[in-house]
């Protein structure tokens, strides 16, 4: 099986980020999900930089809302999860699950 | 209260301009929100964090998007043939007529249609590596990087400090080129300095080979 049809780190997260959200998965929401769920600082543009990827491997898609004023008149980027995107997930988190079986990694700790 | 501008601009520069508004507003939203909880400056400082971390993601990605490998092969490929092939050629040429010397309507045509030759192999090859690569956009990226890369080397023929050069131009044009995500205002810049650097150098070259045959007679260089 080819290796780009498995997932990244933080590619996998961020489309976890995505499904959580629902309809509400844009910039700041996605960032905000992933700061407090791994509680690592995350920048916007390492967001937008993986957003982009999954895109043009079609395993989401984005549409633009209306502008608001608390952006400064600049409108939102609402991202989607798509059925492609659920698949390459489901791959990716059974191919760890097999790598996993078996291992305890609680008695590895130094 | 407003962001810090210098960091808002940098954002502009060297975001993707398709990317650049959402960015913007992504981050004037969250900054508001955290000036009024945290304070001013606590904010512009998460700002300023924000921008030097996005740049950087959006720098390296575009790294990471480029065809290395065949960027690799054909900077290393290119720059070979820029310093001995076609740059010899065309060095022997303006060094035997001297162009830079008479400067008439004659001359000044004669030393473009020089510069647009130098153009059709290049981009021969930029069309051939673009096939095998399959992405039209390396025909601009090798075309102009060895265009450039030429002209590194035949000025730097008199001058090493340039000819060292060619290679990186070569590898830089590839880059920036190749890489359609990079944002315009950038990429504006690049192409501006392309076509104007070597003939800037060309005249720089020509002004400081002067001076020094006026400071240190010919006999006096050729002799060390």
């Amino acid at each position: 099986m080819p290796s780009r049809d498995y997932l990244g780190e933080f590619e996998h997260i961020v489309l976890l980020a995505l499904l959580r959200l629902g309809d509400n998965a844009y910039g700041v929401t996605v960032r905000q999900e992933i700061e407090s769920r791994t509680r690592r600082e995350v920048s916007i543009g390492a967001i937008y930089a993986t957003l982009d990827r999954l895109e043009v491997k079609a395993y989401i898609r984005s549409c633009r809302g209306d502008p608001t004023p608390e952006r400064g008149g600049r409108s939102k980027r609402f991202f989607h999860v798509t059925g492609k995107g659920i698949k390459a997930m489901s791959r990716t988190q059974h191919a760890l699950d097999r790598m996993m079986q078996g291992l305890d990694l609680a008695g590895r700790h130094a | 209260m407003m962001p810090p501008h210098i960091a808002s601009w940098l954002i502009i520069l060297f975001v993707p301009q398709n990317e650049a508004q959402e960015i913007q507003g992504d981050l004037l939203e969250e900054f508001l929100k955290l000036a009024s909880h945290s304070g001013v400056r606590a904010a512009r400082s998460w700002y300023w964090r924000q921008t030097i971390s996005t740049v950087a993601a959006m720098f390296f990605d575009g790294f990471r998007a480029a065809q290395w490998i065949i960027a690799v092969l054909a900077a290393w490929f290119l720059s070979g043939y820029a310093d001995r092939g076609y740059q010899r050629i065309v060095a022997t040429f303006l060094s035997n007529f001297d162009v830079y010397r008479y400067v008439s309507p004659y001359g000044f045509w004669f030393f473009y249609a020089i510069v647009v030759g130098c153009l059709i192999i290049p981009m021969l090859l930029g069309s051939l590596l673009a096939l095998a690569a399959q992405k039209r956009e390396m025909v601009a990226a090798v075309t102009f990087g060895l265009w450039y890369g030429i002209w590194f080397g035949i000025h730097g023929a008199a001058f090493p400090g340039v000819k060292s050069l060619s290679g990186w131009s070569v590898l830089s044009h590839l880059y920036f080129w190749s890489d359609y995500r990079f944002p315009r205002p950038a990429a504006s810049v690049i192409l501006a300095s392309t076509f104007l650097s070597p003939f800037m150098i060309a005249i720089g070259a020509r002004i400081t080979s002067r001076l020094v045959a006026h400071i240190a007679p010919r006999g006096t260089v050729e002799s060390h």
